[in-house]
């Protein structure tokens, strides 16, 4: 009893100070966006807490009349994403797990490959344009609907539902379909919720691909709206005309950039918390008793 | 707030027509507007489509609904489909654009020395706009020599998208007040600025009681050591008629040793070589740094956050700097990106397309790009220069929009910036034209060398490398000797220095 | 009767797999035939069947640099050490928030320690100076307070590997113990309440129970890794880089980033990328066979 008593003490101060830890850099962040720029200035960038309150930077990002077209894009593509994304990695990893798929070998290996082995941009651009989705939002979710690191370790949640369950509903004259909807699923809801939250998140942040395969403006998603704004990039091009470039450009404040940092990521860490409770223990293992 | 969002947005509106406001109120030149080819606008046919793709360094893209856009359809007879691009990833789509080989009609690319481009270029993929090009005249306006350096393999290719070629950050800017105060004179030599380095550390010219003043900092390039000692602006000089490597000169060792120097005293921030610009002009805007190289227009941005609590803080762009060598500043190319038209647009599209672009080099195209509608997205001051009101900014119009595409030249480019008092924007203007008299060029701009394409990169690299770790004391200064001894050694290199002297006794 | 329903239960098996397994042919397999372009020297315009074959060529510039040892070092290291020293971190958070047994504080910290995750390198290197730069550091100005010299975090090579990996696992510890709190949450209660009757603690329930039901997550999470172990975040070395720490920092990433991708040269850019690929093959294919050598499924 004591034993207990102690590791729940030590288990408590060290996840606060690990939660402090990881508290302070998003207070500054949070802190520096609320900042007015000249003060940040003076201060050289050390603000604990700003004197003089400011909302000067989030007028500027979100009075663009984009913001709001850019918002609805992520979450558009966040939600439809997910949904899929959950559907076509789910079905494809709890069908590789059950030991009898007489192709479950070749077909895991066929995965991994695709894990390992990448072509680079222009061939998948070249399929995304053949396709006719250059500029359509579904070149953001159709290519990226799946990927072998979420398929295995999906594969590794299914691998651990004892068989007899699935006995059990064969006996009751369920498919394989039925039964990974009714009972398998189901089951899964904190692994569901956990790959689930990666998925969103993942397409919440689309950047990249958008550049690539998205010309209209009006289909931009939030993170190239942001990242106009957070112009002093990590990899900004070189060349001849490199200095020059640098010279033409705005340096916004770093009040800007932390306002931009706080209104790419506050809608998705607003979900997290939701989907807190599947992640509480044991809450569907009663039914297999069941 | 809104005149913080004015001059934010001013700020964004480089004027580069200062000159022309000066003279009178944006009023048209003599020649004709639109000059030559001007044929179609308003004769009823049918708007020629034409699309473009370049970066932006707006907030926002403007929309096909533009009313800048609007004008510029309107005046050239043309129906424009922009593709504005983020400048953060510009390279990578301009390549996978270049390689999958859906060009829109006019491509921007920023790197002239873009190995993918040139490739295309010496395959037919671009129109040769040589026997074009005189027909323009607003084009026919960019200096001859960017017309030269744009050159490859004796044609025009390419369009540049002008800029000037004095101005830019290569050399150091002094604290005026402070030189005045402790009674120095305006540097010239090295000797001379470590001197007033020395000064600033130790005589406390801010006043504050502590010795906190950084008297160096250095924004990511100190070649101007190197280069006034070399009389030479960047890797290569010309000397009897060839190109000279300058890793190999006697004053880059110089350089190196004068910049370790400087380190070891103190007189450099200790981790000047992690510093980012944006964290380097936030230290320069609170008032600790005594010389800092920049844009004469650029350090205007940090002297106006300083005479909010330091009314005396004024910057001075050094005119030249001296050595046994002579006297020395350094060009700027000339151009910032290029322009280019595949060749698979029809010819007489490729000809609206250089009215288009030559629109957009004369005084009224420029101004449009620039500022917009007056009266809607401008209004003129009193002083001459134009002034930016709300709907420029939500209309997105700007030097770093319109600008990107449209260009005019315009040597004062980078002396003036919106908020600029007159005297200041002046006294700019006449260090502009002291440095193009003691002006050293680059003589390299533009010439290839197939191998340092494929291996510079790490050469470069390792030379900065190197050069940073003996400036801040972590190798002895024989490392370099070491280092260019190995590479007279070294065939590839010595490789790169024929083709380079090749392709310049090709010009 | 077993035959008839044998069959019908792969069917509908079979009808599940099919939308993956289309994906990965369709946006995985069909572009694969642009690694073929690391034997060639590709060039967009000629197209692929006109570029002109090189064999091995690329691989041979590749070998031959004088830095490519170093860049092979430091990649493998400092992947190395973030499987060493962060991988465990998650899984041990994870193990102490399964164990809290006030949910209030539980909810709390665990929404606090996944948000660095959201934060771009860009902006942690950021801080990262803020706190360690020489010349305006927060903790450099503690220790000249404390009479101390200043130290150069930043530009020793010597604690640049260091850095990088604290930075990780502050980064993302937080974010991975979800995959592992997720599995947790699928352990049988009934076996805790077991073991507690045979009078076990809490540090051995945590090792007979809890652990072995995460086991097969964490092998595949492990053997994943290393299948990735030439993939260093290009980033977050990038933003940390710098001339005075160069020969420990450079990596593959920023190799090819430097000499090829700008510049339009994917040949050899997908070269080096095949190379890297080819090491992390094999490395899956190790940690496999070890794997289920001490008896563990495996990945495959």
């Amino acid at each position: 009893m004591k034993e207990s008593k102690l590791f729940d003490v030590v288990n408590v101060a060290l996840l606060a100070l690990i939660g402090l830890a990881t508290l302070f850099p998003l207070y500054y962040v949070f802190v520096v966006s609320f900042t007015d720029p000249s003060e940040y200035i003076a201060k050289q960038g050390f603000v604990l807490f700003p004197e003089k309150w400011s909302i000067l930077s989030y007028k500027y990002i979100l009075s663009t009349d984009s913001y709001l077209r850019a918002t609805g894009v992520s979450a558009f593509l966040a939600t439809v994403g997910t949904v899929l994304s959950l559907m076509v990695t789910a079905s494809l990893a709890y069908g590789l797990s059950r030991k009898r798929l007489k192709i479950r070998k070749p077909l895991m290996l066929m995965v991994l490959f695709t894990m390992l082995f990448s072509p680079g941009i222009i061939p998948h651009y070249i399929l995304v344009r053949d396709l006719h989705l250059i500029n359509n939002l579904w070149s953001l979710i159709l290519p990226a609907l799946s990927s072998g690191w979420y398929v295995f370790l999906m594969k590794s949640f299914f691998d651990s539902i004892p068989p007899a369950l699935e006995e059990a509903a064969m006996v009751d004259g369920y498919n394989d379909v039925g039964i990974f909807f009714r009972i398998i699923l189901p089951l899964s809801l904190p692994a569901m919720a956990a790959f689930g939250l990666f998925y969103a998140v993942g397409y919440w942040n689309t950047y990249f691909n958008a550049v690539l395969y998205i010309n209209d403006p009006t289909k931009w998603p939030l993170q190239i709206l942001l990242q106009n704004i957070l112009i002093e990039s990590s990899t900004s091009s070189q060349g001849s005309g490199a200095a020059e470039l640098m010279n033409e450009r705005q340096l916004p404040a770093q009040t800007l950039k932390m306002a931009a940092v706080v209104v790419a990521t506050t809608p998705i860490l607003l979900i997290y918390p939701m989907l807190q409770k599947h992640f509480a223990k044991g809450v569907m293992l009663g039914s297999i008793k069941g | 707030m809104n005149k913080r969002t004015n001059r934010r947005l001013g700020t964004m509106l480089a004027g580069g027509l200062a000159l022309i406001l000066l003279a009178g109120c944006g009023s048209n030149s003599a020649s004709p507007t639109g000059s030559a080819g001007q044929t179609s606008a308003g004769a009823g046919e049918k708007p020629v489509e034409i699309s473009i793709i370049t970066e932006f360094n707006t907030p926002e893209a403007p929309g096909p609904d533009n009313p800048v856009l609007l004008e510029f359809e309107k005046k050239t007879g043309t129906k424009l489909n922009i593709l504005w691009t983020s400048p953060n990833s510009y390279g990578d789509k301009i390549n996978l654009v270049l390689a999958s080989g859906d060009m829109p009609d006019l491509v921007k690319v920023l790197d002239f020395n873009n190995s993918l481009m040139r490739q295309m270029i010496k395959q037919g993929a671009f129109w040769d706009l040589t026997p074009y090009l005189k027909d323009y005249p607003h084009l026919m306006e960019y200096p001859e020599s960017t017309w030269e350096k744009t050159k490859i393999d004796g044609k025009n290719y390419v369009i540049p998208s002008v800029r000037p070629s004095h101005g830019g950050p290569w050399l150091p800017i002094v604290r005026q007040d402070w030189l005045e105060k402790l009674n120095l004179e305006v540097p010239r030599t090295l000797d001379d600025l470590f001197e007033v380095m020395k000064a600033f550390a130790e005589q406390d010219p801010d006043g504050n009681g502590a010795a906190d003043t950084i008297p160096l900092l250095p924004r990511n390039d100190l070649g101007w050591a190197e280069g006034v000692l070399n009389h030479s602006n960047g890797k290569w000089k010309e000397a009897d008629g060839k190109l000279i490597d300058t890793t190999f000169e006697p004053g880059t060792r110089e350089g190196i040793e004068w910049l370790r120097k400087v380190y070891a005293a103190g007189y450099m921030p200790a981790d000047y070589p992690i510093m980012k610009e944006t964290q380097s002009e936030d230290l320069a805007k609170t008032g600790k740094v005594g010389i800092y190289p920049n844009t004469i227009e650029a350090i205007w941005r940090v002297q106006a956050e300083l005479i909010k609590t330091d009314p005396e803080a004024n910057f001075l762009p050094l005119s030249y700097l001296e050595s046994a060598a002579g006297t020395y500043a350094p060009s700027s190319p000339g151009f910032s990106g290029v322009f280019l038209v595949p060749k698979s647009v029809p010819e007489d599209k490729l000809k609206k397309i250089l009215e288009l672009m030559d629109y957009g080099a004369s005084e009224e195209g420029f101004a449009l790009a620039c500022f917009g509608i007056e009266g809607v997205h401008y209004t003129v001051g009193e002083d001459g220069f134009k002034n930016a009101t709300e709907q420029a900014f939500k209309d997105s119009v700007s030097q770093s929009s319109f600008g990107k595409i449209f260009e005019r030249s315009d040597p004062y480019l980078w002396a003036y910036r919106t908020g600029m008092p007159k005297e200041v924007f002046e006294r700019n203007k006449t260090i502009v034209d002291e440095r193009t008299q003691h002006s050293v060029d680059d003589p390299s701009v533009g010439l290839i060398s197939e191998t340092w394409l494929k291996i510079g990169p790490d050469y470069t690299k390792k030379m900065n490398d190197l050069k940073t770790k003996i400036i801040m004391g972590q190798e002895p200064i024989e490392a370099w000797d070491r280092y260019v001894d190995s590479l007279k050694a070294d065939a590839d290199y010595q490789k790169v220095i024929e083709e380079m002297n090749a392709a310049y006794s090709a010009k | 009767m077993k035959v008839v329903t044998g069959i019908r239960k792969d069917l509908f098996l079979y009808a599940l797999i099919l939308p993956g397994f289309l994906y990965f042919l369709l946006f995985k397999y069909v572009p694969m035939w642009g690694i073929v372009i690391s034997f060639q020297e590709y060039s967009p315009y000629l197209g692929f069947w006109q570029s002109p074959w090189v064999g091995f060529e690329h691989f041979a510039t590749l070998f031959n640099n004088p830095d490519f040892l170093i860049i092979f070092r430091n990649t493998m290291v400092i992947s190395m050490m973030n499987i060493v020293f962060y991988f465990p971190m998650p899984i041990l958070v994870a193990l102490m928030l399964n164990e809290l047994r006030l949910k209030r504080f539980q909810r709390v910290i665990q929404s606090v320690i996944y948000l660095p995750h959201f934060l771009s390198w860009v902006i942690i290197s950021g801080i990262t100076f803020l706190l360690l730069s020489q010349s305006g550091g927060i903790v450099n100005k503690l220790l000249v307070e404390f009479g101390r010299e200043p130290y150069n975090f930043l530009t020793n090579p010597g604690i640049f590997w260091q850095l990088l990996t604290a930075q990780s696992i502050w980064k993302e510890t937080g974010w991975g113990t979800i995959i592992f709190l997720a599995a947790m949450a699928g352990i049988d209660p009934q076996l805790h309440e077991a073991a507690r009757i045979d009078g076990a603690g809490r540090l051995r329930q945590i090792w007979h129970v809890t652990l072995p039901g995460i086991r097969n997550v964490i092998v595949t999470l492990l053997i994943l890794r290393l299948g990735s172990i030439m993939d260093v975040g290009f980033e977050q070395v990038f933003l940390m880089m710098n001339s005075a720490v160069t020969d420990v920092a450079d990596v593959f990433e920023t190799y090819v980033y430097r000499n090829g991708i700008q510049q339009g040269q994917f040949s050899y850019s997908t070269a080096v990328g095949l190379f890297k690929s080819v090491i992390g093959l094999l490395m899956v294919i190790g940690a496999n066979k070890l794997a289920k050598r001490y008896g563990e499924e495996g990945l495959y």
